[in-house]
């Protein structure tokens, strides 16, 4: 089986507002073009450049039937492996989701197993990433409780807050707790059983209590005791827990 | 004594058991604090490069038994503690919420006796569930001699259950652990394995019956302060996986902190060369279809320290290879070095759509690195460029470098010559090879 059609290369610069709307109507505008976009990029990321810009106006009904024909011309699957490297925000997630789609639309309900085609394993390895920091995340969240509120800051190399929504409101339902992403300036707040993630340009964290600095020294202390001198392998752990997650654990505040 | 003193004294007595796993389960919050994933989930590393998943901590550490290996052993003068239930569940619950752990892995020393230790043990696991409604991970380890029903109700509460089988042998076990009783050990094996059994029984009849230890139950030795071959305790982990039907066996290299005749001196390493083969060929037996007499032999009862088991076994079984990656099947191709069950899923699926080449294996993310040398693809290796030299040192395991020169003893087992591929045409001498490597990494050390 092959897949020859490609798609010629254009050379204009489609901006459009940041939205997932946004976005599958930039990819509907890009189709009918018939051409290969020279960029697909957001107001935010937005540099200005000598080729032929086009401002894309979200449109509701385009998108939707973007996204329908995802789902049914090539998979669910499909559906959700662009929404997770659009949401995650996957660099250059708009070219990568592009040449992706424009692959799916020939091989159909295939395409994520096509894994000798370039754009497909590039697509999957981009949604790999993303799931991989939000599962490493669920456990390397550290929160600390401020009189009853659990609160805990991240630093994400990609925009996990919603991946990892799930599990915490599963797991601690009956709290109230915040996650605040400093690198994505949003936060997940759960409060009264009810989540929502939220922009927050920064957050002042009040003075810690007696108990909890007692905890945090406690789980310090049983961190270093339980490794075993005899086997230390510092190596090993840098590869299990990359130091990128190392910032706001309270483990490893003294091994930065 | 306050809790952070006796947590320390605790979980320092508790960190040579090895499990730290909190896979296998999968049960939704119900209006308490806590769920599990199949998966399991990590929540930190610690020094030694080992994942700390759960609250790994001994409910005492007095003991009645006097076993040799043990740092609990109760000749040993060491400061002794135990936790009280209530203690315990609060030091649980409360890190659970800050996220620190995925649950709590409860091990003990024997105070008065079997029973009376499980009692404490059930008592704490009580308050956990059924007061804080605690629907975390929890790991419980049987006291050998225990009676059968607390080692049922122990099972209701947790979600695994273990008990040690310590040492790989009887003699082994009698010599080092005198008051302990082998049939003592495999005895509440046995009491898991058959509970498991029924509950299997009961769940299919009634939805809501109480599940029992329902991530199943595993064991774990000590490598190398007994005289078992590699050989003697790969038998016997197969032959728990298939009698007890176990999770997972661990071993666990003897690190020496005690004196005494009967051990290995003080100053002998940790044998982890070792201990990493066995589970390598672990792995072989559980996710690879490997028998544990296609892994060693009596005539070769010992690891090649040189190359892992499966590299070993391939070479061992040239008549096996070249596979082609084009028609093979899974089982064909789990048993190709350097391919694992990743792989080969994604070998399977990706052929149905187009003819695997070397470059098309690359983009799918095999890692080719051993496995070239054993494979056919569509375009028939032409390009790959070798020599016999090159093909043996991509062959030697390069883990024998990280736990060092020093344990590299076994040498005559290393194969003399390998003709790997009718492709290649390559023979050369592993054995040459591995010396070169030690003897440059001998240099290394020296200059």
């Amino acid at each position: 089986m092959s897949y020859s059609k490609v798609a010629k290369q254009g050379d204009s610069l489609y901006i459009y507002d940041g939205s997932l709307q946004g976005f599958y109507t930039a990819i509907y505008d890009v189709f009918y073009s018939k051409k290969r976009p020279f960029l697909i990029v957001s107001e935010d990321n937005y540099q200005p450049t000598l080729n032929k810009e086009i401002t894309v106006y979200t449109d509701i009904e385009k998108a939707q039937k973007v996204r329908q024909s995802i789902k049914e011309k090539i998979s669910t699957y499909s559906l959700k492996l662009v929404e997770t490297v659009f949401i995650g925000e996957y660099p250059n997630k708009e070219m990568i989701i592009y040449d992706y789609l424009f692959f799916g639309y020939q091989a159909g309900a295939n395409t994520h197993n096509v894994l000798t085609e370039p754009v497909v394993s590039v697509a999957l390895t981009a949604e790999k990433r993303i799931l991989y920091d939000a599962h490493m995340y669920t456990g390397f969240v550290r929160f600390s409780d401020y009189d009853g509120v659990l609160i805990a800051k991240i630093d994400c190399k990609y925009f996990i807050l919603p991946f990892i929504a799930p599990h915490f409101t599963d797991r601690f339902s009956e709290e109230n707790f915040m996650i605040y992403d400093e690198n994505f300036k949003a936060a997940l707040v759960y409060k009264d059983k009810e989540f929502d993630i939220i922009s927050v340009e920064s957050l002042e964290l009040p003075k810690e209590s007696e108990n909890e600095l007692g905890y945090r020294q406690m789980w310090k202390n049983f961190y270093e005791t339980i490794a075993i001198k005899e086997r230390t392998n510092l190596k090993l752990r840098t590869n299990l827990m990359r130091k990128r997650f190392w910032k706001h654990m309270t483990e490893m505040q003294d091994e930065n | 004594m306050n809790v952070a003193e006796k947590l320390t004294i605790l979980a320092d007595s508790a960190k040579y058991d090895v499990a730290c796993t909190s896979s296998g389960s999968n049960r939704k919050n119900l209006n308490g604090i806590g769920n599990t994933v199949p998966a399991g989930c990590c929540h930190a590393f610690s020094a030694d490069g080992r994942c700390i998943s759960l609250l790994k901590v001994l409910y005492t550490n007095h003991c009645i038994y006097d076993c040799k290996y043990c740092v609990n052993r109760s000749s040993n003068d060491v400061q002794r503690t135990a936790f009280t239930p209530k203690e315990l569940s609060e030091l649980t619950i409360e890190f659970y919420r800050r996220n620190y752990i995925e649950g709590l892995f409860l091990s003990s020393g024997v105070m008065k006796n079997a029973d009376y230790t499980m009692e404490q043990i059930i008592k704490t696991l009580e308050i956990l569930r059924y007061e804080y409604k605690f629907h975390g991970y929890i790991h419980a380890k049987t006291i050998p001699g225990a009676s059968s029903d607390l080692v049922y109700r122990l099972g209701i509460l947790a979600d695994r259950l273990s008990v040690n089988v310590e040492l790989p042998s009887e003699a082994s076990l009698n010599r080092l652990a005198p008051n302990k009783d082998r049939k003592a050990i495999f005895k509440p094996m046995g009491y898991i394995a058959t509970g498991t059994k029924q509950n299997k029984q009961e769940l299919a009849l009634y939805k809501h019956a109480p599940k029992f230890a329902n991530a199943g139950q595993s064991t774990q030795m000590i490598i190398g302060a007994s005289p078992e071959s590699d050989y003697q305790i790969v038998k016997l982990s197969e032959g728990m996986y298939n009698k007890y039907s176990l999770k997972r066996v661990f071993y666990s290299a003897y690190i020496p902190t005690l004196e005494d005749k009967m051990l290995p001196a003080i100053d002998t390493k940790p044998p982890l060369l070792r201990e990493h083969r066995l589970y390598q060929a672990d792995f072989m037996l559980r996710q690879y279809h490997f028998k544990a007499d296609e892994i060693l032999s009596e005539e070769n009862p010992d690891f090649n320290p040189f190359v892992d088991p499966k590299c070993n076994w391939a070479l061992n079984n040239l008549h096996f290879f070249p596979v082609d990656v084009n028609r093979a099947s899974f089982e064909e191709l789990l048993r190709v070095p350097g391919i694992g069950p990743t792989s080969a899923k994604r070998i399977i699926i990706a052929r149905r759509h187009s003819k695997l080449t070397m470059l098309n294996l690359k983009k799918i993310g095999a890692v080719l690195k051993r496995a070239r040398f054993f494979i056919i693809t569509a375009d028939e290796l032409r390009g790959i460029i070798t020599t016999p030299e090159i093909t043996a040192k991509t062959l030697i395991d390069p883990s024998i470098y990280s736990f060092g020169v020093e344990q590299l003893s076994l040498f005559d087992n290393a194969p003399k010559s390998i003709d790997i591929n009718p492709h290649l045409k390559s023979e050369f001498t592993v054995a040459q090879i591995a010396s070169d490597v030690v003897e440059a990494s001998l240099r290394k050390h020296l200059f």
